[in-house]
């Protein structure tokens, strides 16, 4: 999901994903870039990203991906998803503390 | 949603199975893209450029880890994998081309086998006949359950009057078809021709493809005389494909064209389709049949089709039949008593005499190649025990038994297609075999071909043997411990119980199977001896026989006929080597002719012909009972005494003397014969000649009258040629004897009548020569496994029995020891095939004759036979275990 979200936010090649990743948690968040790879392959398999080729600010090939409009869809529900989940996870942590 | 995602998926799994190279390159593109900006960016920061190098590396975990996680989900590794276990598969094969070769033709001829008689069965059988809605089509023949007849065909004037009054049919026609001499430019041939009523192509809704069939008007005038020559002017007829072909060149112009039936002028006006083949497939020409006043009621020789109507079903049409059928036997109770016309589904009409026998080779067909997989799958058994450590080691490191049953599958699979490949090349030059043969005058046996329905049967039954030859032995090796194999060793591992287990049950089926095909073709073959063994009643051997049809224009007074046929029996009997002619309107065994049976009676016994028995008339010539030796039991035959002028005479078969006169001496009694228009008179009984099967081997004697043909003459007559040798070298010089008495007048064709004897057992020798065929391929292919096994499990023991010889076991001990080991499994076999034969004979009743389908005999000599080979099968390896050296075998593995 953190991978749709970030490519909806424009097409990006891995490297930059995985720069991206790393500033935008602030380091908390640490996908190894080994792991980086077969998840974006995996998305692209099931339609969800696709992959052009295209040259980099640097005048370089690098391979971009963006979300697809199945991708689109899958984001807004997991998005959804999540915030269902973390609303009720917040609530429970509060009930707690009170 | 699904569509949708197909959209993205399908050309990215494309793409990865076609032009993986590419992806892969792109794959190492995009990481190699990835390390460069890693490493420039630890190199930004001070490192080191090697070093910066290498922590960008540690990042991915492994370029290779990631690359190979990264091809894992492209999905369609399986179809890598497959292409490469079949590849792997063609190197074992190609390695061991003794296997291959014997596995891959005993698959070839099994599926050859199952796939042409498949075709058969489905062309002949299964198959509707190739006209529009065929299951509305139905046979009608005429029955008189009062007189014994059970079937024969329709009287033209009844047909008349059931198309008249009943709706229940949408189209009724009859036929008749005979032989007529075809003058076109000078060529003169005879071709078959049918004589078809109006309804005949609206039944069958098949109509000419050039040009046009008949109208009404043109069926209306097309009337005939007596002799069965038409009358009206202006006659028009339809040709067939095949005559188009050989006499016209497929010109087009064909239409209007006159050409000469019989020396009448006809005109052609349209040409039947290529593969229109009804009544069958000889005929070529079809002329109309019209009516005019009152046709007969009681000649009952027409053949009969009927197109059930729109809304009605075959039994109410059968009601409706019945109900015409009442209301003329009430009106015309001289004609018509008793008789009770009946329909039958026209395709099982045409077939279902060739119905058991087809699905009988069908079924044989299966068993070979039942023995054939089970020999291949014990020599796959006994080659993956060869790599069954090679397997217990992959296993070990962790191969998915799944991937490693897919590399036994891919080889069986290579197997069965290669084989399959073979079995439908076989299976096509089978069935070329058929259709050119003719076999047996099968029904439809023009139609047969391979086609896409075969194809497919083919493959799936290749695939079937893939899977009982492949995997099978592939699950019995996977599904072992690993441990116990890793430390058994290889080969006592495959003496293991569960193989053990499928050999035995291998071997089994082989011997209950080809019990099976024996006892079959033991039973088939001791009916087909009896069959011939059967006395007929007449000579065939040396015999020519040759249809004269005479046209009526030509010899129009039954002098010209007297004096042709004398003419010519004088010419026949004047050529050397011919020992005597006679002729008849219709002889044993031939199919051309009228061959009718009239009412007939002793003087004053009976009150309306329809109550009389009925009996075959035959016109004959005096030295007919002498050409064909038929003897006379009393009074004499006929003779020059015989003339048109003086007395009535008749002679009576044995038969028609006993049913007629019984213990009475007939002959110098008075038969009345009802011959219909002719008249009816009484015949003085001058002689009994001997009862004779004319229908042939299968048939009873039948109550037959013989009239001289000098007092009633026929056109149409049988000349039989006795010959003093092979008949065969006089056909040139009959032929042109004939042509001298009459060059417009050859003869419909000249055969020997032994031929003909057995074309009506034509279907019989089939069967029976395919199944002792396929029972020899059955019983040498078990023999072959039963070997085999025998063979693999002395060497399995070559250990233990080193030992008995070692310890002081005799030959005879070791010997008896394998044998005794082998023949218990086959005489479980022969159990199982015996039994299962018991059962399997019921359905081969119908093509029994004098034989029982339990004929213990053949039960007991086929399992004898079966038991013997397996003998010697066990006693070969068996002789071998006795001779092994123990110093040898103890050191054996």
């Amino acid at each position: 999901m953190l991978l749709l979200k970030m490519l909806a936010l424009g097409p990006m090649n891995g490297f930059a994903i995985s720069q991206r990743l790393k500033q935008v948690s602030r380091d908390v968040l640490q996908v190894s870039d080994g792991s980086l790879y077969p998840a974006l392959h995996k998305l692209e398999q099931e339609g969800w990203i696709k992959a052009e080729w295209r040259t980099t600010e640097n005048n370089r090939r690098a391979k971009f991906y963006s979300l697809t409009r199945l991708g689109q869809r899958k984001l807004e529900k997991e998005a959804d998803n999540w915030r269902r989940l973390s609303t009720a996870i917040s609530r429970v942590v509060k009930l707690k503390e009170a | 949603m699904r569509p949708e995602h197909w959209i993205y998926t399908i050309p990215l799994r494309l793409r990865s199975l076609f032009r993986q190279p590419e992806v892969d390159q792109e794959l190492d593109e995009e990481l190699q893209y990835h390390i460069e900006r890693k490493t420039e960016e630890y190199a930004a920061r001070g490192l080191p450029s090697d070093e910066a190098r290498r922590q960008a590396m540690l990042d991915l975990d492994g370029i290779e880890r990631s690359k190979e996680e990264c091809r894992e989900l492209r999905k369609v590794n399986w179809i890598h994998d497959l292409a490469q276990d079949l590849r792997y598969g063609t190197r074992m094969l190609r390695k061991n081309p003794g296997f291959t070769i014997v596995a891959v033709l005993t698959l070839a001829v099994g599926i050859g086998g199952t796939t042409a008689l498949f075709t058969v069965v489905h062309r002949v059988l299964l198959r509707p006949l190739p006209f529009p809605e065929p299951e509305r089509l139905v046979s009608v023949f005429d029955a008189n359950r009062q007189l014994g007849v059970e079937k024969t065909g329709v009287a033209t004037g009844n047909l008349l009057e059931w198309r008249k009054r009943t709706n229940a049919f949408s189209a009724l026609a009859g036929w008749y078809v005979m032989g007529r001499t075809l003058r076109t430019d000078n060529e003169v041939e005879v071709v078959r021709v049918a004589q078809v009523t109006e309804d005949f192509f609206p039944a069958l809704r098949v109509y000419p493809v050039v040009g046009r069939a008949f109208t009404p008007p043109e069926v209306a005038r097309s009337v005939f005389n007596s002799a069965a020559a038409p009358v009206g002017a202006d006659v028009v007829i339809v040709i067939s494909d095949r005559l188009w072909h050989s006499r016209f060149s497929s010109d087009p112009s064909v239409l209007n064209r006159t050409v000469f039936l019989d020396r009448r002028a006809m005109r052609i006006i349209g040409v039947m389709p290529p593969n229109f083949a009804f009544p069958n497939a000889d005929v070529d020409l079809w002329m109309p049949w019209g009516f005019e006043g009152e046709p007969p009621k009681d000649q009952r020789y027409l053949s009969s089709i009927a197109r059930i109507a729109e809304g009605h079903t075959t039994v109410q049409a059968a009601a409706a039949l019945q109900g015409v059928a009442v209301q003329l036997e009430q009106e015309f109770p001289e004609q018509n008593k008793g008789w009770k016309p009946q329909l039958a589904p026209l395709h099982e009409e045409l077939t279902g005499t060739s119905r058991p026998a087809l699905w009988l080779l069908f079924g044989a067909t299966f068993c070979v190649l039942l023995i054939g997989c089970a020999n291949i799958a014990h020599l796959q058994l006994i080659r993956s025990s060869r790599y069954e450590r090679e397997t217990a080691v992959r296993l070990a490191l962790g191969a998915s038994r799944g991937r490693l049953l897919r590399q036994f599958a891919a080889e069986s699979l290579l197997i069965s297609l290669a084989g399959g490949v073979g079995g439908v090349l076989l299976a096509a030059g089978a069935v070329q075999w058929v259709r050119w043969a003719s076999l047996a005058q099968l029904p439809r046996s023009e139609e047969i071909a391979l086609d896409v329905t075969a194809l497919l049967f083919a493959a799936v039954v290749a695939l079937l043997v893939s899977l009982v030859t492949g995997v099978a032995p592939a699950l019995g090796v996977t599904r072992k411990q690993l441990t116990s194999s890793l430390a058994e060793g290889v080969r006592s591992s495959v003496a293991g119980r569960a193989a053990q287990r499928l050999r035995n049950a291998l071997v089994v089926t082989e011997v209950a199977a080809a019990v099976l095909l024996l006892v079959s073709a033991g039973l088939l073959g001791r009916s087909f001896a009896r069959l011939w063994a059967v006395d007929l009643g007449y000579n065939y051997r040396n015999v020519l026989v040759l249809p004269i049809f005479l046209d009526n224009n030509e010899y129009t007074s039954g002098a010209k006929v007297r004096a042709y046929y004398s003419q010519l029996i004088a010419n026949l009997a004047a050529l050397p080597g011919v020992v005597s002619v006679g002729g008849a309107t219709a002889l044993p065994a031939s199919p051309l002719g009228p061959d009718f049976e009239r009412p007939v009676w002793a003087q004053g016994t009976v009150s309306s012909p329809a109550e009389a028995l009925r009996a075959d008339v035959r016109m004959i010539t005096p030295d007919y009972f002498r050409t064909l030796n038929i003897p006379m039991v009393r009074g004499r035959g006929f003779g020059a005494e015989d003339t048109p002028e003086s007395q009535r005479v008749i002679i009576v078969n044995e038969k028609l003397a006993t049913d007629v006169w019984p213990g009475q001496d007939p002959v110098g009694k008075q038969l009345v014969v009802d011959y219909s228009m002719a008249g009816t008179y009484p015949y003085q009984v001058v002689g009994v000649a001997r009862d004779l099967r004319f229908y042939g081997l299968r048939s009873e004697p039948q109550p037959e009258i013989f009239l001289p043909h000098a007092q009633r003459s026929y056109l149409v007559m049988n000349i039989a040629v006795a010959a003093s040798g092979d008949p065969r070298g006089l056909v040139p010089a009959v032929r042109r004897a004939t042509l001298e008495v009459d060059p417009a007048q050859p003869p419909q064709s000249i055969r020997p009548l032994e031929e003909l004897v057995s074309d009506t057992v034509a279907q019989d020798q089939f069967a029976t020569g395919l199944i002792f065929a396929f029972s020899a391929i059955a019983l040498f292919l078990a023999t072959l496994g039963i070997y085999g096994v025998m063979a693999y499990r002395v060497s399995l023991r070559t250990n233990e029995i080193g030992i008995r010889i070692a310890l002081g076991a005799r030959n005879a001990q070791i010997i008896r020891l394998v044998v005794n080991q082998g023949m218990v499994l086959v005489m479980v076999g022969l159990v199982v095939g015996v039994l299962s034969a018991a059962v399997a004979t019921r359905l081969l009743e119908r093509l029994l004759f004098g034989v029982t389908a339990h004929d213990p005999l053949t039960f007991i000599v086929a399992a004898a036979l079966l038991a013997t080979a397996a003998l010697l099968a066990c006693w070969i390896p068996a002789r071998r275990a006795a001779r092994i050296d123990p110093m040898v075998a103890l050191k054996h593995e």
